[in-house]
């Protein structure tokens, strides 16, 4: 055999190394897709309203320093902390429908690090699953064993919308599968740039042309919201679509190509405070606590259209939902329910969900009871948009 | 609005501790094949809740800049990126270590990094002062006039073998960036009954089953036991003094490397680019300006030289709009910006009001960063390219294993897998019959941001956009470029023959 070429031997050295390869592969792959972060324990008291019930936990250790809650509510119901026995000793893997990185990633990162904090022996695993329309992330729990250790931090309130609108082939929707709780929920806020001669809804009414409104598509919430409200206002109305984001669909804006932008509430605050945008409406039926001093749309419209208003609002209040599969054992539902009381309502996790988005939770019974009020009204709900909108 | 040139936070001992600790990780990071930039930054994510903002600062964007050229090694040496953004170096960077000239392909490397992360921070800083203007300027219309002549151009100068082949292969991933959902006309297209398929083909299976899988495929064929071709392995020997004259050689294509620079820039600054763009673009720039004897492709520096200077001055340039307007050009800097605002931090035309100098100490963080990593890894490039003289069959199983459970853990997917596979027969078969996989490439990625633009300015202006003066300006500059460039690559061929 000449120098440079390949004999018998060398395949068997193929085979040996890429044993060796999976093993080291494995491992990085593992290292990619999670990480175990060192709990941080804190000795506090906490009160926090979830979904209507208000819980109280209070865990052990040393405090080192004193956190204050923006909202610390009365307790009824008192309930120390439990580790979620079921749990113990188990893999579970945390589905983010979107990349790594993102709004969705942080808020699932930092639920497995507190599900380490309140399971002994647990490993939780945060798998990103990004794609159509953030469907692949429920898809994968649909997939799994019902056995609740496969659950996804799901865009509920984006699917819901997008399950209206577009067809994706799929045997399920956001409605059937069991949520365990919400982390955030909000509304959409009408920003237009800074320096926008645009300063209120009025001036959009005034000028000689349909209102440009920067979009990512026609079917999810941002768009949903822009019908809604030019319908409800009788704004004439012009969508400019495929911004790959809310960042580029407001550099529209601070270049002039577009007019208008419905945002999330929370990424609104954020270009406000920035200084790249200026909020003109809220698309809800009263102002918001964020922004007080901007109009809201339930105060701009007669009475008898509030309906198709509180409709979105409720299919809004789905936000960011823990799901599991719908087979998931009533027990296995009861271990996630402990154990979310107990994150809820830890003071670190607050903050730290506070700094990706306004934390608005609510316990899997609450989130049910949401669920089942709205999946009837949908199809009134899909009727009342086309009428406006046809096209959608 | 006053900028301090020189910001406090400079002066502060612990930040050159995080940017030491950056680069390292990130050395890690960039020098293996087949993980990069996101997958690093993802592993940071618990280390920077408990980090000041500078030290944030100078772990994540010190640590990334000084990354480049690792990143670019194993593109080099093995034909294996660590991502989309190196793929150009693969076309000349691998033939010429095929040819036993890897010393020569990182020396270039190494000086165009240290060139564009030296003068591209600088630039950007100049440019913070007319920010608007800058952003006006750069819109749709030109994002789509641009990168139109990066693919036109890169297609007419890398077919010069078979023309026909070449604008197949152009054309052909043109028509594969358009499967998935299109968000502006709203309508799905190509799913093949899978909605795996409705954000497009993914990356990674696309790449690797196109350009690496089937270099694997040829060493068997070809019965090869290194990656230097049998005839060239002599030449292997004397890898530190061609990694001086690579380093040298750069500066014979002054203009190659300062178009690049500038490209880097620009296309960096557009929201919504990339960096891979950049690279694209900084290499059909230098396809069309190259002065050497060599086609590109087949061993050309400046196939080198123009990415690798324009991926070094796009990161800086991708800052721009994540700082001014909170718009990140890339994933990663779409990771930074995440990790920012969790520190409290919101980019925008506030902060570049009230918090200048902390604009201005991320542009020197990064300049600094990509001298240190760079010289970081030009140290430790002859211990690297040791594995050139490492038999194939050695470490060839690890990378294919590597690559299959990437491409899988990338959406834990095993219809990635099925892509890959699918791509690798595709890739090897346009190989083998002649066909570019370059620049199926290149049309494959640039092809999605076309069509986007497009429909953007379709939307917004009609076709009267050609009329606007800012676009006017644009398509003279590119013309002239295009016809100066021309009419120098055919002064060449009349002297050669």
């Amino acid at each position: 055999m000449s120098e440079g070429k390949v004999g018998r031997r060398d395949f068997l050295k193929y085979l040996g190394t890429g044993i060796g390869g999976l093993v080291v592969g494995g491992a990085l792959g593992y290292l990619t897709s999670s990480y175990t972060a060192t709990p941080v324990t804190v000795a506090q008291t906490v009160t926090q309203v979830i979904g209507g019930a208000t819980v109280t936990a209070t865990t052990t250790k040393a405090v080192t320093e004193t956190k204050t809650l923006t909202e610390v509510r009365t307790t009824t119901i008192a309930q120390t902390v439990k580790p979620a026995r079921y749990f113990e000793g188990k893999t579970i893997e945390l589905v983010v429908p979107y990349a790594a990185g993102g709004g969705y990633d942080l808020a699932t990162r930092s639920l497995a690090s507190y599900i380490q904090k309140y399971v002994k022996n647990v490993t939780p695993v945060v798998i990103n699953k990004p794609g159509a329309e953030a469907l692949l992330g429920p898809a994968a729990v649909w997939n799994s064993k019902p056995d609740g250790l496969t659950v996804c931090l799901a865009n509920a309130y984006g699917n819901a919308y997008a399950s209206l609108t577009k067809d994706y082939a799929q045997p399920f929707t956001i409605f059937d599968f069991l949520p365990l709780g919400r982390i955030t929920w909000g509304t959409e806020v009408a920003v237009v740039a800074k320096d926008s001669p645009i300063k209120t809804v009025e001036d959009l009414k005034k000028l000689d042309r349909k209102v440009k409104f920067a979009g990512l598509g026609i079917g999810d919430e941002s768009g949903i919201s822009t019908i809604l409200m030019c319908s409800l206002l009788d704004i004439p109305f012009v969508f400019v679509l495929g911004y790959k984001g809310s960042g580029e669909a407001i550099s529209s804006l601070v270049r002039g190509d577009t007019d208008v932008y419905l945002v999330d509430e929370d990424t609104a605050y954020r270009y406000w405070q920035a200084g790249s945008v200026r909020p003109i409406l809220v698309v809800y039926k009263e102002k918001l606590k964020l922004f007080p001093d901007v109009p809201a749309l339930g105060e701009l419209i007669p009475k008898e259209a509030h309906r198709i208003l509180t409709l979105k609002d409720n299919i809004d209040r789905l936000g960011r939902l823990l799901i599991a599969h719908p087979k998931t054992p009533r027990e296995v539902y009861d271990a996630w329910q402990d154990l979310l009381k107990d994150i809820f309502v830890d003071v670190d996790f607050i903050e730290e969900q506070e700094k990706i988005r306004s934390f608005k939770p609510a316990l899997g019974d609450k989130m049910k009871q949401i669920m089942e009020e709205i999946k009837p009204l949908l199809p009134e709900f899909k009727e009342t948009l086309k009428k406006v909108y046809p096209e959608l | 609005m006053t900028f301090p040139l020189f910001p406090e936070y400079l002066f502060s001992l612990d930040i050159y501790f995080y940017l030491l600790l950056g680069v390292l990780w990130f050395y890690v990071f960039g020098i293996l094949p087949l993980v990069g930039t996101l997958q690093g930054l993802v592993i940071l994510i618990p280390l920077v809740y408990r980090l000041d903002i500078p030290q944030a600062f100078a772990l994540l964007l010190g640590g990334v800049a000084g990354m480049w050229l690792a990143e670019s090694t194993a593109s080099i040496l093995l034909r294996i990126p660590g991502g989309p953004v190196t793929v150009p170096l693969i076309m000349d960077g691998f033939e010429l270590t095929r040819r036993g000239r890897a010393g020569l392909a990182l020396g270039a490397a190494a000086s165009s990094t240290l060139v564009g992360g030296i003068i591209s921070p600088l630039f950007c800083m100049f440019l913070l002062s007319i920010v608007l203007l800058v952003l006006r300027f750069l819109g749709p219309a030109e994002v789509l006039l641009i990168v139109l002549w990066g693919l036109i151009t890169s297609a007419v100068t890398l077919s010069e073998k078979d023309r026909r082949k070449g604008i197949f292969s152009a054309f052909l991933g043109l028509l594969l960036s358009t499967i998935g959902f299109s968000y502006a006309s709203q309508v799905p297209r190509f799913l093949f009954g899978t909605y795996e398929l409705w954000e497009g083909i993914p990356m990674i299976p696309f790449f690797m089953g196109v350009l690496v899988m089937p270099e694997f495929v040829r060493y068997l064929v070809r019965g090869e036991k290194y990656v230097v071709k049998t005839e060239y392995l002599h030449l292997t020997g004397g890898f530190f003094k061609d990694f001086l004259k690579g380093f040298r050689e750069t500066f014979k294509s002054i203009r190659v490397l300062l178009q690049s620079i500038v490209i880097g820039i620009i296309v960096g600054i557009m929201p919504g680019a990339g960096l891979a763009t950049s690279s694209f673009l900084g290499y059909s720039q230098a396809s069309l300006t190259t002065k050497r004897k060599e086609r590109l492709g087949e061993g050309n520096l400046d196939g080198v030289i123009g990415p690798q200077a324009a991926i070094a001055a796009g990161f800086p340039g991708d800052l721009f709009p994540t700082v001014t307007f909170a718009v990140p050009g890339s994933a990663s800097m779409a990771i930074i910006l995440g990790l920012l605002m969790i520190k409290g931090l919101t980019p925008g035309p506030h902060m570049l009001a009230r918090q200048a100098s902390l604009v201005y100490y991320m542009y020197w963080i990064i300049m600094i960063g990509c001298v240190i990593g760079t010289l970081l890894s030009i140290l430790l490039l002859p211990l690297i390219a040791k594995i050139i003289k490492v038999q194939v069959t050695t470490w060839a199983p690890i990378l294919i294993a590597l690559i299959f459970i990437s491409t899988y853990i990338d959406r834990f997917s095993f219809f990635d897998l099925l892509l890959l596979l699918i791509f690798t027969l595709l890739g090897y078969a346009m190989e083998k019959y002649g066909f570019s996989t370059a620049l199926l490439v290149i049309g494959y990625v640039l092809g999605d941001l076309i069509e986007t633009q497009a429909m953007l300015v379709y939307q917004l202006y009609g076709l009267t956009f050609l009329l606007s003066s800012s676009t006017l300006i644009l398509v003279v500059i590119l013309t002239l470029v295009t016809v100066l460039s021309l009419r120098a690559m055919s002064g060449k061929k009349g002297e050669g023959s």
